[in-house]
């Protein structure tokens, strides 16, 4: 009988486990790139991938409550949301709080390319390491999320939805200027990327990736 | 920038895919044997992971209990005023004494004492008020007679045992005004962050001039609150004569249980507790709603 039971139940968990890869395959590269997109430091790839870990994990294991399938995509981009948040809150009192609450789990296996080969996604991160953190949840969530300013307004708790219109285009022209000032110093020959402490674990992987024989 | 957005919209990891599926595979036993676990783990995790609200919620008992140590305090009860006069019976200081509006309605002691072979008149009055401004203007009355010596003012302590919160309460809640060249609505404003700032953010206050000219201060709890513990709080506005215009006052927790006496008990009681206010009936409010007692006084002072 105890037999039977567990089998059911793990019947039911491979049942649920497929219908959730089935969901979130659509989009599993947008909530890649909004993760690689938030990591604070432009080369932290290592980030990125834990907190896409942890919101899999979180999302999987309360599946069952989700209500709409229809709103997957929103419901996936909030947990990633949270999943950051309380990432670097962790960070912040890690001292005083090192429960990990997905420490027996093996680690997912490496997404991201360690040195990244497109030079104008690298740009975009290194700039969007510079915002803040609501502008830069702001700006991806409605770039590469796909959510309306209502859903962001709801999200980020604001009041207004002209708040989030404001916060969307300030940080628009934030990072338009930021870009251009990355591509003005490369022009002079002043390579900006390696005054920036942010950059120069990149910078030394490709230092080593072109030695590499 | 936007060729950078599209970039980065483009960018894709489809090959990763296969993989990430096989470790969600993986992972979703270790999710479902984490869901059956016993109960115990279950509590274990619950606080492991809300160790740091369990160590706030822990530090807040301390606090509390710690706020509710009892500690002594000195408090002022009450001043002696005395003086000596010479002679056994002097007809003259009587006299003046008498004249002293004040005077009669203090009960004291008179003592004769021999000091070097002279006779000596010592007096002394118990002022049941801790207002130093009063007991001063009664000095300065005495000093007036000619034959009065070693005129003093000694406080009458008391040692009282309350909580930490309650010792911290009482030192906070005087609010003493100087009105000179202030209108109403800026005392009002005055009395209103004076009392904030004390933390009674509970309270109305209305203090505006009637049409006969009086002045008139309202300070009363919301309608739903109650009073609670040895709270006193004692308002005083003074015009720019430096005359008291307003006092208002509330009285400590009383050490009776008002439910179990009449509306006439509680009033005597009152007035017996204030009786250098002169309250009259009309100035004790009482409702009853069932074996709650509500006692407001309302005593308008007004020079």
């Amino acid at each position: 009988m105890r037999h039977f039971i567990q089998k059911e139940k793990l019947e039911i968990s491979t049942r649920d486990v497929n219908k959730f890869l089935e969901f979130i395959k659509p989009c599993y590269n947008d909530a890649l790139n909004y993760c690689r997109g938030l990591c604070r430091k432009g080369s932290r790839i290592d980030e990125a991938e834990d907190i896409f870990q942890d919101s899999l994990l979180k999302a999987l294991e309360n599946f069952d409550k989700l209500e709409d399938e229809g709103k997957f995509r929103n419901w996936l981009f909030t947990i990633i949301t949270n999943t950051y948040i309380s990432h670097y809150r962790k960070r912040l009192f890690g001292r005083l709080l090192s429960y990990d609450e997905y420490k027996d789990f093996d680690k997912l296996p490496e997404i991201f390319p360690r040195v990244e080969q497109d030079e104008m996604c690298d740009e975009l991160f290194l700039a969007l390491s510079k915002l803040s953190d609501k502008e830069k949840i702001a700006f991806l969530l409605f770039e590469i999320g796909g959510f309306s300013i209502e859903e962001i307004k709801i999200l980020q708790k604001e009041i207004s939805s002209s708040a989030i219109k404001s916060r969307l285009s300030r940080t628009r022209e934030k990072l338009r200027k930021i870009i251009e000032d990355l591509g003005r110093n490369k022009f002079n020959g002043n390579v900006n990327r390696f005054n920036s402490i942010d950059n120069l674990e990149l910078e030394t992987a490709r230092i080593i990736n072109k030695i590499k024989p | 920038m936007e060729e950078h957005i599209k970039k980065l919209k483009d960018k894709k990891y489809d090959e990763s895919f296969g993989k990430t599926s096989m470790w969600l595979i993986d992972s979703n036993n270790k999710l479902l044997n984490r869901k059956n676990r016993r109960g115990k783990y279950k509590m274990k995790d619950f606080f492991l992971r809300h160790k740091l609200q369990f160590a706030i919620v822990a530090l807040m008992a301390i606090l509390i209990a710690a706020c509710n140590m009892p500690v002594t305090q000195s408090d002022t009860v009450g001043q002696v005023l005395s003086w000596t006069a010479p002679g056994a019976s002097n007809t003259a200081v009587t006299e003046s004494l008498n004249k002293l509006s004040w005077f009669k309605n203090f009960d004291g002691t008179v003592d004769v004492k021999n000091i070097n072979g002279t006779a000596v008149t010592e007096y002394k009055v118990v002022v049941q008020s801790t207002d130093d401004k009063l007991v001063t203007s009664y000095k300065n009355d005495l000093e007036k007679i000619k034959e009065l010596t070693s005129i003093k003012i000694v406080p009458l302590n008391t040692s009282v045992t309350r909580p930490v919160y309650s010792a911290a309460l009482h030192s906070f809640f005087k609010i003493d005004i100087n009105a000179s060249n202030m209108t109403d609505e800026q005392v009002q404003a005055e009395i209103r962050k004076q009392l904030d700032a004390a933390g009674y953010n509970d309270m109305d206050v209305s203090y505006k001039t009637m049409e006969n000219g009086k002045k008139r201060l309202e300070v009363k709890m919301k309608d739903g609150i109650k009073h609670e513990g040895n709270q006193n709080l004692q308002v005083d506005v003074n015009d720019k004569n430096g005359e008291q215009v307003i006092k208002m006052k509330t009285m400590d927790k009383p050490d009776v249980d008002f439910s179990k006496m009449t509306d006439t008990e509680i009033r005597t009681y009152i007035k017996e507790k204030n009786n250098e206010d002169n309250l009259t009936d009309k100035d004790i409010i009482i409702k009853r709603e069932g074996n709650s007692v509500s006692v407001n006084i309302q005593k308008e002072e007004q020079k």
